[in-house]
């Protein structure tokens, strides 16, 4: 008996002789034409970064939302002298613990300032401290992640350095940090760093090591191609996503930490001001005056939520496995 | 003729998904005679498992059945409540899948999930008699030292051992009907003999139809009776493997045999030009046009019928069109 | 199994080591001499020759660090400075304060976060979702203290909200640790729920004919908990981080209000002591999830598999 490969291609090959010549040659002609105008629009590449943030506005509407509020509130913080009607630091004992009003939306506060135009103020001590201290850590948990990923001898020590770090509990290294270094908001910045890198390097390192078995690091390192180019050229931007989306979701954890420095007495300092130093402020006078405690505090969480919602958002459409 | 144990009638199976919809299964009709095996081929994404699915009933979402009946023993699947259905599966329609590693529970032991169908479906069976069952069982489908095995964790099973798990478990209740959805395609060409063989004898043994899906078409040749091949959602051939294999009519399961590596012939291993077409943008004539070596301008334009080529052997080709004069 | 688990308490020594060396030269670069802070300017200079010999203060800072390493090591975390008392029991009498609080909020957290996170899985999208999912991460977008002083604010004089008397005093402080750890672990256990409800041997169990109900809890909420498990030791980190604050608000004399008051009052020792000992038992208790892990999942606890 033939095998079952001869007998398939014996088949075959007898197939549709009897009728193959049924159609006329100008409709085979006719066919060809077509047949090479279709293959033009076969499946589409994988979606540019671009692309993606395109489809989560469209699909994600609490994301899209979220983007606008922190884009409103940020471009309110950043122009807050234009805005603003009131000095926010003019003591004025007159109109000390006044409630909101026409005058003073949000009131004022114990001695007697606008806290409108204090929320506006010290969103720039917020917005900064989400943003710099997140950028810095992350370039340098990038930097090690990447070299802990892939050269083998220094990625004992690295990693080590990150579960000591990782192994605190943020906070209170924070606050040891800030004692030795001195309350000041660039010592905020500091200490922040010096605790989000181990983080992102974690992330990096994996995702790295992941990567760098993928074909196209192979071929480039059986090229020659430099290691620092390698990484830099080839495993950074295959990273990116998941880091846009760990950017987006570390600011949150830093305003919340400069929040907290600030309650516990090591943070931003008076007379400046953020918004978690204006809600530990208002501890005394919460009882009496709701409205100091009240807003400072919405305004934490609504720039806090969108920023989670909006991470949320890019992580659905970034990397939908990279829970 | 008498009915057949699972009839599909005009099956329709979309899923809605953002981009459109997705015609997966367009107007499908399978019989399976009682005792009959039945191979649906096609290449991935033809949506020959998302036949299987409909079967079972276990679409993912955003996909579901609107269209056509499902005749299983005469019993509507498609209009019969959840609960009614429920008592069918893993027992008298029972399937097995493709991915033998992932496909059972790693945290509970292999016994106590061929037992969980067991005692699902036999009220009343004590768990000691229920584990003298699945022992009978796993020794019936070939694992040695079965009782040894029952207290392991798939993890500690080969991806043989555990796939014949896995037909434990669907042929534990003596289902009338198994759905095979491309069982050794993840499996050493030696293992898949034996699987093959396993089954072909436990067919034989216990009278089960069985609808094996598969993109091979040897496993076809050494294991079914009747075929079905099928490409974008459509069934475009049907008719006996005997039949099919030696008056091969549609050019795409003309495409597919010559695929198949023939280690006697000098010929270069031939290949089917061009893609599965997007579910999304399909060809508005025959779905298979594009990629067509015969295929004229009419093909682009109507979507052709099956065509009766010989007694029992369909084809979905206009090549096969009777004549206007030939049509009785 | 016993291997991989020697193995895993032999990494955490020197990551510990590490932690107390990293807090031991952050803090000896503090200006200021410990004996003045200690007893004031005015103190004979043969007492401060003597204290300094005891205290090994003329000594290198790396020699100072080998003795404070050797006293750790049998407990011993020297002298409070304010309060003249030896740092350990500072730390026993205040530590099951925190503890209690923590455990409180801790079960609280997995009582409400754990259903939460699967009824929004299994009714994803639905009204229940979205509210539960709003609520959760409510929790971990607002600082603790807002909420505490909020809370303070509309129970004063229903509940006790401040001091650490009765059982009573746990209510507001634990709900409002609480509430945070809650929204982490409500949305862990959903998304890790819905991941592994897509997996294969779902789709196994429901073509057994399996109902809905069995097959979550039969199935999938076990496979599911596995990484909830990593995340309650996660969890000991950011309880122990919050109860800094929630003490400190609440006026619970913890081991958090403990390292606050040594801030304020540069204590450096009991500062020292108090974040050696809470980052001590993080390390303990991520252990301790990792070990429970090991014998909860088969793949690790059963020899022979990858």
């Amino acid at each position: 008996m033939a095998s079952f490969e001869q007998a398939a291609s014996l088949a075959a090959r007898r197939a549709v002789d009897g009728v193959k010549d049924k159609f006329s040659p100008e409709e085979r002609a006719e066919a060809v034409r077509r047949i090479e105008e279709e293959e033009l629009n076969y499946l589409p590449g994988p979606d540019t970064i671009k692309e993606k943030l395109i489809r989560m506005c469209r699909e994600n509407k609490a994301a899209a939302l979220s983007a606008g509020i922190l884009a409103v509130m940020a471009a309110a913080i950043i122009f807050a002298d234009k805005l603003a009607v009131y000095d926010p630091n003019a003591v004025n004992l007159m109109e000390r613990l006044l409630p909101p009003s026409k005058a003073h939306w949000c009131g004022t506060d114990d001695l007697g300032r606008d806290i409108f135009t204090r929320i506006l103020y010290g969103g720039r001590v917020s917005l900064l401290v989400g943003v710099i201290p997140t950028t810095i850590s992350m370039v340098i948990g990038i930097i090690l992640g990447m070299i802990s990923g892939y050269i083998r001898q220094l990625e004992a020590v690295i990693m080590r350095l990150a579960d000591i770090v990782l192994a605190f509990p943020s906070i209170v290294l924070a606050m040891v940090v800030m004692y030795t270094l001195g309350a000041t908001t660039t010592n905020i910045f500091i200490a922040l760093s010096m605790i989000g890198w181990a983080k992102t390097a974690r992330v990096v390192r994996s995702q790295t090591l992941s990567i760098r078995e993928q074909e196209f690091v192979e071929a480039a390192r059986g090229m020659g191609v430099k290691k620092w180019t390698i990484m830099f050229r080839h495993i950074l931007p295959n990273c990116l996503p998941s880091l846009i989306v760990l950017f987006t979701l570390n600011i949150p954890d830093a305003i919340l930490s400069e929040a907290n420095l600030s309650f516990l007495g090591v943070g931003t300092q008076p007379p400046d001001s953020s918004w978690g130093l204006m809600v530990s402020q208002a501890r005394t006078f919460a009882q009496s005056s709701p409205w100091m405690l009240i807003f400072p505090s919405l305004a934490i969480l609504i720039m806090v939520l969108a920023l989670n919602f909006l991470g949320d958002g890019l992580r659905d459409v970034m990397d939908p496995h990279g829970r | 003729m008498g009915q057949a144990l699972l009839q599909i009638r005009d099956l329709h199976t979309t899923f809605y998904t953002r981009d459109g919809l997705v015609r997966a299964v367009d107007g499908v009709s399978i019989d399976i005679e009682a005792g009959e095996s039945v191979g649906i081929v096609g290449e991935s994404g033809c949506g020959k498992s998302m036949t299987a699915m409909s079967v079972m009933g276990l679409l993912k979402k955003p996909g579901i059945v609107d269209g056509g009946n499902i005749l299983f023993d005469g019993q509507d699947l498609t209009s019969m409540a959840p609960r009614e259905k429920r008592k069918l599966l893993g027992n008298r329609i029972s399937m097995i899948f493709q991915e033998p590693m992932t496909s059972l529970n790693p945290v509970t032991t292999a016994g106590r999930q061929v037992r969980e169908a067991l005692l699902l479906h036999n009220r009343g069976m004590s768990r000691a008699q229920a584990k003298d069952r699945v022992i009978a069982a796993f020794e019936l489908v070939g694992i040695p030292d079965a009782a040894k095995r029952y207290g392991e964790y798939p993890h500690q099973l080969s991806g043989g051992l555990r796939q014949r798990v896995m037909i434990a478990m669907a042929m534990v209740c003596n289902p009338g009907l198994l759905i095979a959805d491309e069982p050794t395609t993840a499996l050493d060409v030696t293992i898949e003999a034996q699987i093959l063989h396993l089954m072909r004898k436990l067919q034989e043994e216990k009278g089960t139809s069985v609808m094996m899906i598969t993109h091979n078409l040897g496993v076809v040749a050494q294991f079914c009776t009747r075929l079905y091949v099928m490409y974008a959602g459509k069934v475009m051939e049907s008719g006996t493997v005997k039949e099919i294999f030696k008056h091969v009519c549609h050019p795409y399961t003309e495409g597919l045999m010559r695929s198949v590596p023939d280690m006697e012939s000098k010929e270069r291993l031939y290949n089917i030009r061009g893609m599965v077409p997007s579910m999304l943008h399909l060809p508005r004539g025959c779905r298979f046009c594009p990629r067509c070596p015969y295929s004229a301008a009419r093909c682009f334009e109507e979507e052709p019928d099956m065509y009766e080529a010989a007694p029992g052997h369909f084809v979905r080709c206009f090549l096969f069109e009777p004549e206007k004069g030939e049509r009785a | 199994m016993l291997k991989y688990i020697i193995k895993r308490i032999l990494v955490t020594i020197p990551v510990l080591i590490g932690v107390v060396f990293l807090i031991f030269v952050m803090l000896s670069v503090v200006p200021g001499d410990p004996l003045t802070v200690m007893m004031g300017e005015k103190v004979k200079v043969d007492v401060i020759e003597r204290l300094s010999q005891s205290m090994h203060l003329n000594d290198p800072w790396y020699v100072r660090f080998v003795w404070y390493l050797w006293d750790a090591f049998h407990g011993d975390f020297g002298t409070s400075y304010k309060l003249m008392r030896s740092v350990s029991s500072l730390i026993a009498g205040a530590f099951p304060k925190t503890l209690m609080l923590a455990v409180t909020a801790a079960a609280l957290s997995w009582v409400i976060g754990i259903p939460a996170g699967i009824i929004s899985a299994v009714k994803k999208n639905s009204l229940a979702d979205h509210l539960f999912m709003g609520f959760a991460l409510c929790g971990v977008s607002i600082p603790a203290f807002s909420v505490g002083m909020i809370l303070q604010n509309l129970f004063n004089g229903i509940l006790p909200v401040s001091g650490f008397a009765s059982p009573r005093h746990l209510i507001l402080p634990a709900l409002v640790l609480g509430w945070n750890a809650a929204g982490t672990i409500a949305r862990l256990t959903r998304s890790s729920l819905l991941e592994v409800l897509e997996d294969d041997y779902i789709r196994t169990a429901r073509a057994k004919g399996l109902a809905p109900v069995p097959v979550i809890l039969s199935h999938a909420l076990k496979n599911s908990l596995l990484p909830v498990i990593t995340m309650m030791a996660i969890q000991i980190s950011s309880l122990l981080s919050g109860a800094v604050i929630t003490e400190t608000l609440f006026s619970i004399p913890g081991v958090g209000r403990l390292a606050v008051d040594a801030i304020n009052s540069r204590d450096m020792p009991l500062l020292q002591g108090t974040v050696i000992f809470t980052t001590a038992v993080i390390i303990a208790g991520n252990l301790a999830a990792d070990i429970l892990y090991s014998v909860v999942d088969p793949r690790i606890r059963v020899e022979g598999g990858k």
